[in-house]
């Protein structure tokens, strides 16, 4: 749970040199203005000597704090500049000190407690103008029409102010009519606002772009911005992109230096997402980081919407992630769903329509091209088989209903959801329904509290699938989709597996999933003392999913193998319970401050599951609901088959603690020891420590000469983290079934060796070093940070090609070797402009990475991988080669063409040779290219005037090649039958060899993309008594892209060992996609 | 919560469900059995598919040649007709992976069954003797193939151990040779009327020595057919269990071929359960089932090389090849399949008109809607007209087939669906005595005694004619090397041996054959060790040639 703890910059206040004081409370700021004279017992019972000559008023205010224990706080500008005072004084109060040094400065005091506040003194103005004071009132609300409790507002240059209340309201009285009015908050923009005639101020306050006081989620608990000594990004969730299919990690994109968002499937509402942190690391399963949902390790993000994320906490380096021990190698995504605020009940409605268009498509021959070019038989027909397989202007909504509110005590957020979305791909949808509830309950007077989240959803997936792209390209463009003599209408062949009608193919099947996640979890919380609390969580998490397919009798498989039809039914589920234990210490002792934890971990994973196939059924109109009907069930043909998987349990110690010396040294230090059930039983344990520091340098006496700096820090740390994805089971030996076999005449089955065993098996470690530096300049108008690392993964986890024996299966399960990766990511944020009517502000990230492989295991020198698909063997194209980068290719080289168009490669010598001449062996190839862009940036821009919004961001790569296999494999004219890229007939069409794996294929990825533009407009609300907000927007994305390249998408796949490859038969269409979003707040 | 904690706080056991840790495994006879026949459900499938491809495809009387939008799957057909495969080439991958998958299989289960106290599942020393030394066949079995395919192999003899090199030709040779002289005695002979149902006994532990003796000199350089020859006549003796050749073409082929007298080793195959079905999708037309009267589609891929030029005339070119036409006419065996009800069946080809009594195939390509005839030519006659003037003109390459190119073998027997129970019945025989009546005649051709080699030949031929009557048959004149081809490529034809046969006789990289040219290069004779292979353990070297 994400606790915003308030803070307010009052004044400041003098102690040493340049320290703002940061107050606990704004309240303290109302209740000094309303307290006029308060007497303080402390302030006459305490005597201080003094003798200073032609000093300053803040010399005189330091000795006071120095000798007492008053902090004295006042605003630099109101300090009269050349005021010198002489004062000596033995035993004197304090008031009687400042009584007398403040004589002719136009400043008065007051003493709270044991604050000293130093304000200017309006009293002696004139009565004229205490006549024209009135009392201001108004609601002060956030972006999303939320009321703010808690925000200060004062007269400008006094004293007076208040706060708003629970529902956002305040009333102001005293309020000179030619006053300005400041709004401020925590983590908002101060606003000034000129009163004039007004009687009613309503202001809406917005975010501030960066906030050295703003809370961070990490391991475990929450720092402030300025205590955290590790790579920490947060990502707010008004910083997502809006639109596409709701999943937060797209709308992340780039959002994050060093954090890889990759789409599996283009904008298929079924895609997954691939994700990598400072490049490639496990590359197993394991390779995305952990995710964590409100303190529930391991969750998946179907289990929450974007309107319900309040903040995405990205734990990039192992430092910040080594408490999350064996998981966390890849990274840690903390995120932290909303929680109600009390008071009234306010519903918010979101609502998103989204439509696409092919941004870019493979350019193959028209029917007429393909016929002049003699490529095959002329149908007749003229197809435009990419405009067949997809759908015009696809329409996707979403909706949203929020309800939140509640008192103090018991506070609920309830969220509905609701959302159809079509892909461009024929018969591509998905259809979504889920609610969360999230409640947060105290009692006994704050000593216990029960925070619950709990999320349910349900998917249900119409799937197409990308075989009918690659179809597209190559299909004869002669041939008729449709065909009005077939009852459905489809032109259905038979004959060969090559090729099919890719339209009747998706029309003539079903291919549904149907999903249920819930993740539940319920925390109790004791506040035993005010320093220490404990908790105990227990969370649930189910993910359910049903697959149901049916091939109709009329599908050209069915017509093919003369059977009617073929149906299939699958069902599996995955079960994980969580139970947590914490302590929560946190304390302050005068200059030192702590802030620990420690706890325990159980986790426990279950999954099981059955499938069915049946063919030949009597009916074709039941499809699949029917199961027992098909003929091949007495047939003894038909399929079936249950399986469970092995439990698997991973349990955990672990701790932190933070130390701060005088809010400028700050020392942090984890550990966890960890053991899974996955391994064998000496390699079940793990530690993983983690320790790093920081020095908020910008606060040091030699600092104070360089105004500009408001907030400098370095910081730096070190941290292993581990991976253990991988299917259970490796590292025990098993029996599974074969098939039959016949002995003594009766048929039995066979049973050997599931897998290979490896007993080795350990843990993944991945050591890093990370030193950063935060800073703010001009008032933290400029803000960013730098991050440099350097990370070693030793033992990586794979499942790599052995040799055969003495292993009995071809892979096993591997700790493989070591890589290393090397990097920088910097981020600048500036607030450039903020008027009245006018804000801009900008955000440039840059990030470097370098993965090199250092070694492999045992007696391996390399290990070749991507081997290219049919048709032909073109081989392998990636070698993984100690002390090469990750990234490089490794293919033939190019060296032209001969006149008869046959294909000329370089040997191992540099030689060309003609492949039909002389065999290419695999000594000739080399490693050429690099996949991975040197850099990758991003660039984000928001100007708002008045009510309008617009927000353009930008996203280039630079420095990499991609591998395309478009062109490689439909760009040359040797075919029949088929087509082919325009290219075919244009810059290869004298080539006359077959395909050759080589650099030719390869080009230079170059790309600077509008990846994202949102125009919004705020409605005026302020007079309207029902409605608190409402606003419109546009979202478009990947507007345009600039490039050379001349496949898809420049923007390649860049995660995993084998990036750089764009695939011919896999790829989704490239879409611009529009979203219209209404958001109102009632 | 705190009970919660208390129980499972530290336990990491690891619980499982759909899958046994062997230690816990055997409990009965039958477990055994189970564990032991494991690598034979891998030699099962070892015998078909790529190895299949490896011995048929580069040799001189199958071919996949392209039909029109299909079958050019990026030239790999043609690579493997014109002897220019690569290291990447998949069938040549799995082929090595299978090989030694097949031995690391059965030394696990050799190891396991060591272990194993045979008295507490009811069994007896003698049965565990027997059961590891169908094992250890099989592991040379496996080593056998690989040695002709690849060469020398690494040699296993357990499971532990490192990534090993491969050991020299010799040194696999003589491994083999070991495992097989110990394994021989120890296992038990087939008796007079006994089924084969897939378990190995001593005829075919001797068999695979004979064929090891029998092409020594491609594997070794050394000849050993005369000690190939004396253990082919003590099979043909009876001395390693009871064989006798069939009394017709088919019985050794037909649905009830476990009964066969001429059985040694064969994998056992029955409807619904281990199917010996993959070359149906290969073999035959889109529409082949109605012909059959049967279901199922296929991909209409492989065929006999043409024996004749598209204007009809037969090559005479090439003294290898024409498949078809080498068999003899009136040989029973040289008619369409028909099947004729109750488990009987004549011919084994689909040729010509494809009307049989259950239905008719259509072409659905070229041939759309016309009946389909299948020629012994290559050609694209459909273009007659069109790209080419006239018959005379077209070419016959690999890349000229059309829908109805080539003759389809049916080596295993179809039923109707009426008499579906016997689909799949045939078992796919391994060894069966007539390879051995084969050997002993080759060995008799080489040591020059051409007249006991031609009396062997013709015991075995004599059965394709009705009533006996061989119009062609061997004799001490005409059997020479080509004649001695001839038979092997007639009596096994489509047995999945071909290559090796070109090999012993030195024709495989020498001779010429319909569209293939000799390549004189040695270094074809054997593959290379895949670039897969050489990924997962370096310590692999590259066969010559390759490099």
């Amino acid at each position: 749970m994400k606790k915003k703890l308030i803070h307010l910059f009052l004044f400041e206040r003098r102690k040493g040199r340049k320290l703002f004081l940061v107050m606990k409370l704004s309240l303290f700021l109302i209740l000094i203005s309303l307290v006029s004279a308060s007497a303080s017992v402390y302030s006459q019972s305490v005597r201080i000597d003094m003798e200073l000559h032609d000093a300053s008023l803040e010399s005189v205010f330091q000795s006071i704090q120095d000798q007492t224990e008053f902090d004295v706080f006042y605003k630099n500008e109101h300090l009269p500049r050349y005021k010198k005072v002489d004062a000596v004084y033995a035993k004197a109060t304090v008031e009687h000190v400042l009584d007398d040094v403040l004589v002719g400065t136009g400043l008065k005091y007051r003493v709270f407690n044991k604050d000293i506040v130093i304000t200017k003194d309006n009293s002696g103005n004139g009565s004229d103008q205490e006549s024209q004071q009135k009392t201001v009132r108004g609601v002060i609300t956030d972006l999303d029409g939320m009321p703010l409790p808690g925000v200060t507002i004062v007269v400008k240059g006094t004293t007076n102010g208040t706060v708003t209340n629970l529902d956002g309201q305040y009333s102001l009285p005293g309020v000179p009519a030619d006053a300005v009015l400041q709004f401020s908050f925590v983590g908002m923009q101060t606003q000034e606002i000129e009163v004039g005639t007004q009687t009613e101020v309503n202001v809406t306050m917005l975010a501030d772009a960066i906030n050295v006081d703003e809370v961070v989620v990490v391991g475990y608990g929450t720092l402030e911005k300025k205590e955290v000594t590790s790579s920490i990004t947060t990502v707010k969730s008004k910083d997502l992109i809006p639109g596409g299919s709701g999943n937060p990690l797209i709308g992340m994109q780039g959002k994050v230096t060093g954090l890889s968002i990759q789409s599996t499937n283009g904008t298929s509402p079924n895609a997954t997402t691939s994700v990598q942190l400072r490049g490639v690391a496990s590359v197993l399963a394991g390779q995305g980081p952990l995710i964590v949902i409100d303190g529930v390790p391991g969750g998946s993000l179907n289990s929450v919407s974007r309107e319900d994320i309040e903040s995405i906490d990205v734990l990039k380096d192992a430092s910040a992630g080594a408490i999350y021990g064996t998981r966390a190698a890849g990274g840690v995504i903390l995120i932290t769903t909303k929680s109600a605020k009390a008071g009234k009940i306010r519903l918010t409605y979101t609502s998103e329509f989204t439509t696409e268009t092919i941004r870019r498509k493979p350019e193959v021959l028209s029917a007429e091209e393909f016929v002049a070019n003699d490529l095959g038989t002329d149908y007749g027909s003229s197809t435009d088989w990419y405009d067949e397989v997809t759908v015009d202007n696809p329409f996707s909504q979403r909706h949203h209903i929020n309800l939140s509110g509640g008192s103090e005590t018991s506070r609920i957020y309830a969220t509905f959801l609701k959302s159809d979305q079509e892909g461009i791909a024929i018969g591509d949808k998905r259809e979504e329904m889920g609610g969360r509830i999230n409640a947060n309950f105290t009692l006994i007077d704050g000593f216990a509290e029960i925070i619950a989240h709990a999320d349910y959803r349900k998917t249900n997936s119409d799937r197409s699938h990308n075989g009918i792209f690659d179809m597209a390209l190559k299909l004869n463009p002669t041939q008729p989709a449709y065909d009005d003599t077939q009852v459905h209408g489809y032109n259905v062949w038979t004959g060969g597996w090559e090729y099919y009608n890719p339209v009747a193919d998706i029309y003539l099947r079903t291919d549904q999933g149907h999903s249920t996640n819930f993740l539940g979890d319920v925390t109790l919380k004791l506040n035993l003392t005010d320093n220490l609390s404990t908790q105990a969580m227990i969370a649930h998490r189910a993910n359910e999913y049903r697959d149901v397919l049916y091939y109709s009798a009329q599908h050209k498989e069915s017509l093919d193998n003369a059977r009617a039809g073929r149906a299939r039914q699958a069902y599996g589920r995955n079960m994980d319970k969580t139970f947590e234990w914490l302590a929560k210490y946190i304390n302050t002792f005068g200059d030192h401050s702590i802030n620990a934890v420690a706890g325990y971990s159980f986790q426990e994973f279950n999954a099981d599951g059955f499938d069915m196939t049946n063919y030949d059924f009597p009916v074709d109109g039941i499809e699949a609901w029917d199961m027992g009907k098909g003929t091949f069930l007495s047939e003894g043909k038909a399929g079936m088959g249950s399986w469970k998987d092995p439990r698997e349990r991973l349990i955990a110690f672990f701790g932190r603690a933070n130390y701060t010396f005088r809010e400028k040294y700050i020392l942090s230090v984890s550990g966890r020891y960890e053991g899974s059930s996955k391994f064998y039983t000496d390699n079940q344990w793990g530690f993983f420590p983690a320790v790093s520091a920081g020095w908020r340098i910008g606060d040091e006496a030699f600092m104070s000469n360089l105004d500009f700096v408001s907030d400098l820090k370095l910081r730096g740390g070190y941290g292993v983290t581990g991976n253990q994805s991988f299917a259970p089971g490796a590292a025990t030996r098993m029996y599974a079934s074969d098939t039959w076999w016949l002995v003594d005449d009766e048929w039995i089955y066979t049973y050997g060796s599931a897998h290979n065993q490896n007993k080795d098996l350990q843990w993944e470690e991945k050591k890093e070093f990370n030193v950063g530096v935060d800073f703010g300049f001009f008032d933290n108008k400029l803000t960013g940070k730098f991050d440099l690392y350097d990370r070693k993964v030793d033992k990586m986890i794979y499942d790599i090609s052995v040799s055969v024996p003495p292993a009995v299966h071809d892979k096993t399960t591997m700790n493989v070797g070591s890589l290393r990766n090397k990097g920088w990511e910097a981020e600048v944020n500036y607030n450039a402009v903020s008027s009245a009517n006018w804000d801009y502000s900008t955000t440039f990230r840059i990030s470097h990475n370098k993965s090199t492989l250092e070694s492999l295991w045992g007696s391996q020198t390399y290990w070749d991988r991507v081997g290219f698909p049919a048709p032909g063997s073109p081989g392998n194209a990636v070698r993984l080669f100690p002390g090469q980068d990750i990234g490089k290719f490794y293919v033939w080289r190019f060296a032209g063409f001969t006149d008869e168009g046959n294909w000329m490669l370089y040997d191992k010598d540099g030689n060309a040779f003609d492949v039909t001449q002389q065999t290419k062996t695999n000594d000739d190839k080399a490693f050429v290219g690099n996949a991975i862009p040197k850099v990758q940036m991003s660039w984000n821009n928001t100007v708002s005037f008045r009510n309008f919004e617009l927000e353009a961001f930008f996203t280039s790569w630079l420095g990499h090649d991609i591998f395309n296999t478009i062109d490689m494999y439909y760009g040359l004219p040797n075919v029949e039958e088929q087509n082919v890229l325009a290219d075919a007939f244009d810059k290869n069409k004298d080539v006359t060899g077959e395909k050759e794996l080589c650099d030719y294929w390869i080009e230079d990825g170059d790309f600077i993309k509008l990846k994202a533009l949102t125009l919004r407009y705020r409605f005026e609300t302020r007079n309207i008594n029902w409605l608190q907000n409402a606003n419109v927007y546009v979202t478009g994305r990947d507007l345009f892209t600039i490039t050379s390249y001349s496949g898809m998408d420049p923007e390649s796949n860049i995660n995993g060992l084998d990036p750089g490859f764009e695939w011919h038969n896999n790829i989704y269409p490239r879409t611009r996609t529009w979203t219209l979003g209404v958001q109102l707040t009632f | 919560m705190l009970l919660f904690t208390g129980v499972a706080c530290t336990d990491l056991e690891e619980e499982w469900y759909s899958a046994v840790v062997p230690e816990t495994f055997f409990k009965t006879e039958q477990d055994v059995k189970a564990a032991l026949y494991r690598s034979f459900t891998h030699a099962r499938w070892y015998v078909q598919e790529d190895r299949w491809q490896l011995q048929e495809m580069t040799a001189d009387q199958f071919a996949i040649t392209t039909k029109g939008p299909h079958w050019y799957n990026g030239g790999e057909n043609y690579r493997y007709h014109y002897h220019q495969w690569t290291v990447n080439d998949g069938w040549i991958w799995q082929s090595w992976r299978g090989s030694l998958m097949g031995v690391a299989l059965a030394l696990d289960t050799k190891q396991d069954l060591e272990n194993l106290d045979y008295s507490t599942v009811g069994l007896t020393e003698e049965d565990k003797a027997s059961h590891l030394m169908q094992l250890q066949t099989l592991i040379a079995y496996f080593y056998l193939r690989g040695l002709d395919f690849f060469g020398g192999l690494p040699i296993f003899t357990s499971n532990e151990g490192e990534n090993i090199p491969r050991s020299t030709d010799k040194e696999t040779f003589e491994h083999i040779e070991s495992l097989l002289l110990e394994a021989i005695p120890q296992l038990p002979k087939k008796a007079a009327g006994e089924k084969e149902e897939g378990a190995l006994r001593q005829g075919a532990a001797a068999a695979m020595l004979a064929q090891l003796y029998f092409n020594a000199e491609s594997y070794i350089g050394e000849s050993r057919f005369s000690d190939c020859a004396t253990i082919c006549q003590g099979i043909i003796n009876g001395e390693y269990g009871d064989y006798d050749l069939d009394p017709t073409w088919f019985g050794a082929l037909g649905f009830y071929n476990n009964e066969s007298p001429e059985v040694i080793w064969s994998a056992p195959s029955e409807f619904n359960k281990l199917q010996y079905d993959w070359m149906w999708n290969r073999f035959y037309h889109y529409e082949t089932y109605k012909y059959f009267g049967l279901d199922g589609g296929a991909w209409n891929g492989h065929h006999l090389q043409p024996s004749r030029k598209p204007t009809g005339e037969i090559y005479t070119e090439f003294k290898l090849g024409n498949p078809y036409e080498k068999f003899d006419d009136g040989d029973l065996r040289k008619k369409p399949y028909v099947y004729l009800g109750g488990g009987r069946y004549e011919g084994m080809f689909l040729v010509g008109d494809q009307i049989s009594p259950y239905g008719t195939s259509y072409g659905t390509q070229e041939y759309k809607d016309e009946v389909i005839s299948f020629v012994d030519m290559v050609a694209t006659f459909k273009k007659v007209g069109d790209e080419y003037p006239d018959i005379a003109s077209l070419p016959s390459t690999m890349a000229d087939g059309e829908e109805n190119t080539g003759i389809r073998l049916v080596k295993a027997p179809m039923p109707n669906l009426a008499d579906e129970s016997l689909r799949w019945g045939a078992d796919n025989v391994i060894i069966r005595l007539a390879e051995v009546y084969y050997m002993l005649a080759e060995c008799k051709l080489r040591a020059g005694d051409e007249a006991a080699a031609a009396d062997l030949i013709n015991d075995v031929r004599v059965r394709n004619f009705e009533e006996g009557n061989d119009p062609n048959p061997v004799t001490a004149a005409n059997l020479d090397e080509y004649r001695m081809l001839d038979e092997w490529g007639v009596e096994f034809l489509g047995e999945g041996r071909r290559r090796t046969d070109l090999i012993r006789w030195n024709k495989f990289v020498n001779d010429d054959w319909w569209d293939h040219e000799a390549s004189n290069s040695e270094h074809l004779r054997r593959f290379p060790v895949p670039q897969d292979a050489l990924s997962g353990n370096n310590a692999l070297e590259q066969n010559p040639g390759y490099n």
